[in-house]
């Protein structure tokens, strides 16, 4: 800090790096890590102050503020634009079912509003102060928490009250403002698999000791207008009502086929596993054209079909042409990821995505990376005669030698060069919708962490794609407040209100199974972005110009970074050949100042299979208590459910 | 939070993660080294390879695994990740009374800790390089009174001739403990893949499970199979005899 402000223009001592990265997201971070890690020295910018692009999480306030920010910026230069940035922002405070049809005519109002020009953005601020206004008005006859909360939302600017309210014990409950805080709303929710590639990514490099995640607590499928529950266990299979007993029984065959594919649990070591599948695959293929041809032959019922389609398999684009090999493995790492950190397969970062990007850009700056945020590179200098690479001239005006040149390809338009070598990469432009909302209770019928999964048509027929929901009512959220973050994600149809607006509706409504259910969740705050990622289908090798575009992170809609770590490596292996990607950092608990009893050799010989263990191990002593017995403790699980 | 080590025979009871922050060069690396390996390297650039240190302390007749963390050099243009106050439940907050920069930037960092770390994160503020009395521009009396008004205590220290390091870090610990081990919060279980902060390689039990998960596909389901059987018998019976 000291250096930059006395000499603008040389406020890196150094001037050369090896590598100048721009873009914080998850693959530019991976990046980052991976080459620090193998020795090289890193530069890495973001434009924005925070890390993460579009992988970041921001409290409420952030979030706010950075949705209000891309609404203007947008209108306002599109050149300048760098993840994360939104399109077609909708924000919505209070909105109160019971005054919903008043809401929806105000929110009509707004919509024609955000589509006129910049201009009349500050009218549409005032639109959404008088939103609030009435609902709190209209409200009177709502129950008291709610009306306090609305109450407080207006009298906000009174500091001293608030004070006085943290003091005091069981006195008003807390506004969303003051709460705000404490939340940690993700831009692209992801669920990882226990034993999905970022996991075992997490595990090898040892950057999980930066990062901790909350084992999903029950994964549902939404048909016939209801939440059904998708069994985790054979056990569960059986104790469902849902499904018919035949039913059951085919789904039984279809998941022991899978696994009699993947050889799992037998003797088999890992390389032999992998040539059976392929030729398992190769065989099957005769037969079957695509993952949706092979579930076909099964003749399931449409529950059945549906529930292995989008339930078990959570590939959720381009359904018609699923290749087999895809949608087995991700069947099989479904049942194979089950158990492993708990019931469900699927495990959500405690702190919210945002956290993990910023443990690869740790792992980086820990091997000697040096960060810079909310500046980035405004020019590049190419030597002329090999027409690679050789300077960047930062927005402060120092000029760096660099090797390599790493960028995410929306800063490109960004960096001015002297001619034009930066070529047009190749690109397909992903477009999601998204909604947020912090709701007061949670879906009716679901538990604290959810996962709902929509399959297409099935909100009144109307919707084209999947759409995703993640429910976070312990992590993410001020805890014990009754507090409830719900995103929705879908592939993009149109704007994101008119993709998810219905489909918000309908299930914060709920279906109530029995008089004992409480009553349907009611929005606090909301609101509807979208959000376009570019998909580099072709990283180039370097030989023309040292200059290496990777993908805006496509997040797959909600799972896994399987994608994004292979295409790291990638880039990672044309920078550094031949060189171990995010080899295992030594462990600081090997040094130990206090005697510490021995630890004992282990018999293993593969070490993979150990470190695999190990979590194994440690999962089991975490999750079940201090239970002996393994069979115990699989009753034990069979109960909770 | 404060995670008591599940089994009897940890080497320690509980583990306490604290922070080192302040300016570049005010000496965080120094003091983490002197505490953990009582070491000292005058000539520190900046900070690499230090993620974190481990020293295991006694307190009260209870093992308290302390595990330090170190900026990792982020703290130069403030780019401290968020991920970095996760779970915090201690702050040194350092800064080099021989220079008066670092010293009001003190006032920035707690803001920081503020926005990011969890209100009730215990701070400490530490003057490090007392040893250099000849070059001291921040005045004992000023370090006391900004501490005091943010209600936090103040130690002046030197990593190099290592004074008062020993007792910064036992005298955060000991408050931290007060405030965790005697009221304990519940809060959602917390996975973390291949890591053994509560576990700390307790072989004796692990071996069991070592075999374990090799035969998990069919064991496994066998045993929910089983366990399913005993529970809903009726439902099993229908579904042998279709």
């Amino acid at each position: 800090m000291e250096e930059e402000r006395k000499n603008n223009s040389n406020w890196l001592e150094n001037d050369k790096f090896d590598c100048v990265i721009l873009g914080t997201g998850l693959i530019e971070s991976l990046v980052a890590g991976a080459l620090a890690r193998a020795g090289k020295s890193v530069l890495h910018f973001d434009k924005k102050v925070v890390y993460g692009g579009f992988e970041s999480s921001f409290n409420l306030g952030q979030l706010t503020t950075i949705l209000q920010e891309s609404n203007t910026n947008v209108l306002l230069d599109k050149k300048d634009l760098v993840p994360p940035y939104f399109e077609n922002v909708v924000i919505n405070k209070a909105v109160q079912t019971a005054s919903l049809k008043e809401e929806e005519n105000q929110i009509k109002q707004e919509e024609t509003i955000s589509t006129t020009t910049e201009n009349k953005e500050e009218d549409k601020k005032e639109k959404v102060e008088t939103t609030t206004t009435t609902a709190a008005t209209t409200m009177t006859t709502e129950n008291i928490n709610n009306n306090d909360e609305n109450v407080n939302d207006n009298n906000n600017n009174n500091e001293p009250e608030v004070l006085q309210v943290i003091d005091v014990p069981l006195a008003k409950e807390k506004t969303l403002e003051e709460l705000g805080r404490l939340f940690s709303i993700d831009i692209s929710p992801t669920l990882l698999y226990g034993r999905g590639a970022l996991v075992k990514l997490l595990i090898s490099s040892s950057a999980s000791r930066y990062l901790e995640f909350k084992s999903l607590d029950q994964n549902y499928l939404f048909a016939n207008g209801k939440v059904h529950e998708i069994p985790s266990t054979k056990g569960s299979i059986f104790k469902d009502s849902t499904f018919s007993l035949k039913e059951k029984r085919l789904i039984m065959k279809f998941m022991e086929s899978i696994r009699d594919l993947k050889k799992e649990g037998s003797d088999l070591d890992d390389s032999k596993k992998e040539e059976h599948f392929k030729q398992s695959i190769a065989e099957l293929g005769k037969q079957y054209k695509n993952f949706i041809d092979y579930i076909k032959s099964y003749k399931f019922t449409e529950l059945v079909e549906s529930f292995i389609l989008y339930g078990l398999s959570l590939i959720h684009e381009d359904l018609d042409s699923i290749p087999l090999e895809t949608g087995i493995e991700s069947v099989s790492l479904y049942t194979s990821s089950l158990l492993v950190y708990g019931v469900s397969p699927f495990l959500v970062p405690y702190y919210g995505v945002g956290d993990i990007p910023q443990a690869f850009c740790r792992l980086c700056a820990v091997f000697g990376g040096s960060y810079v945020l909310g500046r980035s590179v405004d020019s590049i200098q190419f030597n002329q005669e090999t027409g690679k690479v050789e300077s960047i001239i930062c927005s402060e005006g120092q000029t760096i030698k660099t090797n390599h040149f790493i960028t995410s390809p929306k800063y490109l338009n960004t960096i001015s060069s002297q001619n034009n070598l930066i070529q047009p990469q190749k690109t397909i432009r992903k477009t999601y919708s998204r909604f947020i909302g912090i709701i007061d209770s949670k879906i009716i019928g679901t538990q604290n962490e959810s996962f709902i999964t929509i399959p297409p048509k099935s909100i009144n027929g109307k919707n084209k794609n999947v759409i995703n929901i993640l429910q976070l009512s312990s992590i993410c959220v001020p805890y014990n407040k009754n507090k409830v973050l719900v995103h929705f994600t879908t592939l993009a149809e149109s704007t994101a209100e008119n993709d998810l607006k219905e489909c918000v509706e309908q299930i914060l409504k709920g279906k109530k199974d029995s008089e004992k259910d409480s009553a349907s969740p009611s929005l606090l705050w909301s609101t509807y972005f979208n959000y376009s990622v570019d998909f580099v289908e072709t990283i180039n090798q370097e030989k023309d110009n040292n200059i290496v575009v990777c993908s805006d992170s496509p997040n797959g809609q909600t799972v896994d970074f399987e994608y994004h770590i292979s295409q790291a490596k990638k880039i990672f292996e044309t920078i550094c050949p031949g060189q171990i990607f995010l080899e295992k950092v030594p462990d600081a608990d090997d040094i130990i100042h206090f005697e510490e009893p021995e630890t004992t050799e282990t018999t293993t010989d593969n070490k993979e299979t150990e470190t695999e263990q190990k979590v194994e191990t440690e999962q089991e002593q975490k999750i079940e208590t201090e239970e002996e017995n393994e069979k115990e403790q699989k009753i034990e699980t069979e109960k909770k459910e | 939070m404060t995670s008591p080590a599940t089994n009897k025979s940890a080497a320690y009871d509980y583990l306490i993660k604290l922070l080192l922050i302040g300016d570049s060069g005010v000496g965080k690396s120094c003091l983490l080294l002197r505490f953990s390996e009582d070491s000292f390297t005058p000539s520190f650039i900046t900070t690499i390879g230090i993620d974190f240190k481990i020293r295991t302390i006694e307190l009260e007749g209870k093992r308290i695994k302390l595990q330090i963390w170190d900026t990792a050099g982020q703290e130069r243009f403030r780019t401290i990740t968020t991920a970095y106050y996760r779970g915090a439940m201690g702050i040194l907050l350092v800064y080099d009374v021989t220079d008066e920069k670092s010293f009001g930037n003190i006032r920035n960092w707690i803001r920081n800790i503020e926005q990011h770390a969890t209100d009730s994160v215990n701070k400490m503020l530490i003057g490090n390089k007392c040893d250099m009395a000849e070059k001291k521009v921040v005045d004992s009396s000023r370090g006391k009174s900004l501490a005091d008004e943010y209600g936090i205590k103040f130690l002046e220290t030197s990593a190099k001739n290592s004074i008062n390091v020993e007792e910064a870090f036992i005298s955060l610990a000991k408050d931290i403990k007060k405030r965790m081990i005697d009221t304990p919060n519940e809060q959602p279980q917390v996975v973390q893949p291949g890591a053994n902060l509560n576990t700390n390689n307790n072989k004796k039990k692990a071996c069991k499970f070592y075999i374990f998960p090799c035969y998990l596909g069919y064991w496994y389901y066998f045993c929910l199979f089983y366990a399913n059987r005993l529970i809903s018998l009726n439902r099993l019976l229908s579904w042998v005899l279709f």
